[in-house]
């Protein structure tokens, strides 16, 4: 390129640069509008959360907290282990006309589907089941062909009747 | 266009607040209470938190609630069971002091349910002091349950606490007690009568299996 040339090119630049700029009749309203409106809190935290960042230790800190409520969560799910020495115990019922035989109470949440007891050909009707309990006072009873609840014949009796027929107690210390 | 970084924060901490969420709901009701109908199940939960706060167990209420639901009790049966379950325990630990048991206050709570003053519970509670609560007051409860005058259980109990009696001791003294019933005697009379004479087998090994209180229940092995 001449220098005739490079002038003309110069030239027609700076008359472009100088030209005004046309920002339409609405433009300035719309600044100021968009300058007032306030952002929610939730769009502001949205921001923050999806903010990039140079170091991933923000999201080792989010799987940190999960895993915490995750380990938290399990163990509400979970049985308690008994942290108390544990007697195993022998329940027995005589019941020749029986077909089924469970026992409740409050060692299995008083249902009485959970435990069921055997029994053998020949007994003469003599069911049984091993229970293990911890130390405490504990009051059960048997429920038998699904409908009735027995009290144990040979065992104490709880001193409240809340529930109509009194359960039976059984005392592990 | 967001990240893969971006994805992960929101992945992880939907999930968060997902878990967090289900833990918070777990942790203020216990699973085992959907087996009670919202009624009985709003109006146990307010005694249950009512003792939490206290610093009470909850588990025997929680176990109060799961018989009367079983037994196929009323939303009021259960409720007012719950609730008077509570206020014993609460009474029992007022007397027996923070360093009582789950053990000893459900067996203090049964005693009280039996009609036995707190009065005497104090007072047994301090012959017993360092040797544990639980056996007395279960036979306490067991005596009231199987008759006996709860001024002559009461009486008898204390006789053998002041003895500085074990486990075994109070045992015997209620076997001894119901044998006489079923012999014949008044169950006060029997009491009294237990409680005067029984002195020289207080500490005799062996005889009686110290774990086990209710004879048909029978450690694994025994005859």
């Amino acid at each position: 390129m001449d220098e005739p040339e490079l002038n003309d090119t110069l030239r027609r630049a700076v008359e472009e640069l100088r030209r005004p700029v046309s920002l339409g009749q609405n433009f300035a309203p719309r600044v100021l509008s968009a300058a007032r409106r306030r952002r929610s809190p939730l769009a502001g935290a949205m921001d923050w959360l999806l903010r990039p960042r140079l170091s991933p230790l923000g999201g080792f800190v989010l799987v940190g907290a999960a895993a915490a409520v995750l380990l938290l969560l399990l163990r509400a799910n979970t049985p308690a282990i008994p942290t108390h020495p544990v007697t195993r115990i022998q329940f027995v019922l005589r019941a020749p006309a029986a077909r089924s035989v469970t026992i409740v109470g409050d060692f299995n949440n008083w249902d009485p589907s959970a435990t069921p007891l055997a029994t053998a050909a020949g007994s003469g009707g003599i069911w049984s089941v091993v229970v293990p309990l911890h130390t405490g006072r504990h009051e059960y009873a048997f429920v038998v062909d699904g409908r009735a609840w027995v009290s144990d014949p040979i065992a104490p009796r709880s001193t409240d009747q809340d529930f109509g027929a009194p359960n039976s107690v059984v005392t592990i210390s | 266009m967001r990240s893969a970084l971006q994805r992960i924060y929101l992945a992880v901490g939907a999930t968060a607040l997902g878990i967090t969420l289900q833990a918070g709901g777990l942790a203020a009701q216990d699973q085992r209470l959907a087996r009670l109908d919202a009624a009985t199940r709003a109006g146990v939960t307010v005694v249950i938190d009512s003792l939490r706060a206290g610093g009470l167990p909850t588990e025997p209420l929680i176990q109060k609630a799961l018989e009367g639901a079983s037994k196929g009790a009323s939303a009021d049966r259960i409720v007012m069971a719950v609730r008077a379950l509570g206020r014993d325990l609460g009474l029992v630990h007022a007397l027996l002091g923070p360093s009582a048991t789950e053990a000893e206050l459900v067996a203090g709570a049964a005693a009280v349910r039996g009609g036995v003053a707190g009065s005497d519970i104090a007072a047994l509670a301090r012959l017993q002091a360092g040797r544990g609560l639980l056996v007395p007051l279960s036979v306490l409860a067991e005596l009231v349950a199987r008759g006996v005058p709860v001024d002559s259980a009461a009486a008898a109990v204390t006789r053998v606490a002041q003895r500085g009696g074990g486990n075994a001791d109070f045992n015997t003294l209620e076997r001894g007690i119901e044998h006489d019933i079923e012999a014949g005697i008044p169950a006060g009379a029997a009491a009294s009568v237990r409680a005067g004479v029984q002195g020289p087998p207080i500490g005799v090994p062996g005889a009686v299996n110290r774990g086990l209180r209710g004879r048909p229940a029978r450690p694994v092995g025994r005859p």
